[in-house]
């Protein structure tokens, strides 16, 4: 098989800008599939809490590792034998279920016992690993058809000594600790800040690269809000959410939402961010199945096959990534556009799914993609270029701000999203045109970011 | 053969001592900051510890408000994201800017700063200050 070293890097490199000389000479290889893979079938669970919502009460993970796997299933068209190996996400098995090796005891709730698998974990991006890993089996030669399923409860936390589905709510600064703090090196990091403000940095760094006051930066992630919380109350999947911003706004006595963002309603959570400008945490579990192009060609004939065109993936230490764009997002990409063929991001891709668990991640993050040309993005929120009927849209699910953030299954939601609208499934969320070319952003701590081109073939 | 370091202990024990110490590649040049003991740069796995000159650049912060059950102790801070002069970068905290002038800060970047060592609850850790 020919390998490649891929170029798009250097020129693109902050720290080679910054440093004046490139920092890290090292260049990952990337090469082709030994054969197409694509996707044959995605499916999520709604999100929301397995103790309040009357749809996931009382389930345990178990439950929700199997929803989404038999919808998976019964998306592609196949059984549970027809499938060859799984891989479990499950990032919080020990400190929320009080569990590991959780692919050994789900495999039996999909009908897979024995079939080879393993549990693995990236934070929040785990879903597009998982992807990975399902289609680097399949590529490879080894399965013709594997299953990535992800599964999280966050909000509630198993009883030791008790059956699974006895839980304790959550305490928030737990919670807190949990998705923050064990995502940062705590020999170098955790004393000097936490991935919240982390990424606030960068999007401070691109607001003065490029000129931008401080309120522009704030208006810029309202608006981010205000689109996604509306892209989410068009999604019957999001049980957390129940009214636009303009209703919310108004209850409060605000006639612009832009306002009540701005108010005391929204509390700083840092220097500009506020508490709904960033994520919240739900339960839930996200699966997708893979197979040779090949096949899924002849199982599908009433919808675009979606191929996986290109791969990326960056672990980093996080504290060492200055300003913006982030190296570890443009590493990513380089790997996942040599290996698709892009040539030019910002006319080839249709759609953009980030990983939004917070909002200045539209901005920052599409521009590292070249979905936005450098500094546009700011502007192009301003206009609603985001949104489902605009020129670039990004997230039409609602995304981690608003659809929810169930941690392993995240990306998995983007990822079906993305699905959906190549195969024009979304309803009142659908971009008019049906996208052939879509880039999946995940980011999680530790940090990693793992990325992936979707094409329609 | 390899011969292994305590790095992360040895780091923390010279902050004890009032140093701030980083690793230099041999090979090329590059510095590890904190220390790991293979050169990012070059892969080189022979590296010596040298004293950091304690200076950088000031890129970006943000303020600590998001409080888990660990980081309530040290209450609200600046967080910088500091270019230091040998090439590497680090975040930490910035000592000693007033909260309520984050605009005034924001019109600084960047700022050149001085590294410090900040007190935490039982270990030293490195912080920032601006110069001036």
């Amino acid at each position: 098989m020919e390998r490649r070293k891929h170029t798009a890097r250097s020129s693109r490199d902050p720290l080679k800008i910054q440093n004046k000389k490139e920092r890290n000479s090292m260049k990952t290889r990337i090469g082709q599939f030994a054969r197409s893979v694509s996707i044959i079938g995605v499916g999520v669970t709604p999100l929301g809490n397995v103790q309040v919502n009357p749809e996931l009460k009382d389930m345990t993970e178990r439950e929700l590792f199997a929803w989404a796997c038999m919808e998976a299933m019964e998306d592609a068209g196949l059984e549970a034998k027809d499938i060859d190996c799984l891989y479990v996400g499950h990032v919080f098995s020990e400190s929320h279920s009080g569990q590991i090796s959780t692919s050994g005891m789900f495999s039996r709730w999909i009908g897979m016992n024995e079939k080879p698998g393993f549990r693995h974990e990236t934070a929040c991006c785990t879903a597009v690993s998982g992807l990975r890993h399902a289609v680097l089996a399949v590529a490879s030669g080894m399965h013709d058809v594997a299953i990535s399923g992800c599964v999280d409860i966050n909000l509630s936390n198993a009883m030791i000594g008790l059956p699974p589905f006895n839980r304790t709510p959550a305490v928030f600064e737990d919670v807190l600790y949990d998705s923050n703090a064990l995502g940062c090196d705590q020999a170098y990091w955790y004393p000097g800040g936490e991935i919240m403000a982390f990424l606030e940095g960068a999007y401070i760094a691109y607001g003065k690269k490029y000129g931008y006051s401080l309120d522009q930066l704030i208006d810029a992630i309202s608006k981010c809000s205000i689109n996604s919380r509306r892209n989410a109350m068009n999604n019957p999947l999001a049980l957390l959410v129940s009214e636009n911003y303009e209703d919310e706004a108004k209850k409060f006595g605000f006639d612009d939402p832009m306002n009540y963002l701005k108010s005391k309603f929204n509390p700083l959570i840092g220097a500009i961010q506020g508490f709904k400008h960033t994520t919240g945490v739900a339960d839930g579990a996200s699966a997708l199945i893979v197979c040779p192009t090949e096949m899924a060609k002849k199982l599908i004939k009433d919808r675009p096959v979606v191929e996986i065109a290109g791969l990326g993936m960056t672990t980093s230490s996080g504290y060492q990534q200055p300003g913006s764009p982030m190296s570890f997002d443009l590493e990513s990409f380089a790997q996942s556009f040599t290996q698709a063929g892009i040539k030019d991001p910002y006319k080839e891709l249709d759609y953009m799914a980030i990983h939004d668990c917070c909002a200045q991640h539209y901005m920052t993050v599409t521009e590292a993609a070249g979905y936005f040309k450098p500094g546009e993005a700011l502007h192009a929120v301003m206009e609603g270029r985001i949104a489902p009927e605009g020129d670039k849209p990004v997230n039409t699910s609602g995304g981690r701000l608003n659809l929810g953030h169930p941690i392993a299954g995240a990306a998995g939601y983007e990822i079906a999203e993305a699905v959906w609208q190549m195969q024009g499934k979304c309803g009142a969320r659908q971009i008019k045109k049906q996208p052939e070319t879509v880039l999946v952003h995940g980011l999680g701590a530790g940090f990693h970011v793992a990325s992936a081109v979707l094409r329609a073939v | 053969m390899v011969k292994m370091q305590p790095y992360v202990k040895m780091w923390y024990d010279y902050l004890e001592e009032g140093k701030i110490m980083g690793l230099k590649c041999k090979k090329c040049g590059a510095y590890e900051f904190p220390p790991v003991p293979v050169c990012n740069s070059c892969s080189g796995t022979d590296l010596e510890w040298v004293e950091m000159k304690g200076t950088g650049k000031l890129i970006s912060f943000s303020i600590m408000q998001l409080m888990d059950k660990v980081q309530v102790k040290y209450g609200r801070r600046y967080i910088g994201q500091v270019q230091l002069t040998e090439g590497p970068a680090f975040t930490a905290t910035l000592e000693d800017f007033d909260l309520n002038k984050r605009e005034e800060l924001y019109d600084r970047l960047p700022a050149d700063v001085n590294m410090g060592i900040m007190q935490f609850d039982g270990f030293k850790f490195v912080s920032f200050k601006l110069k001036d």
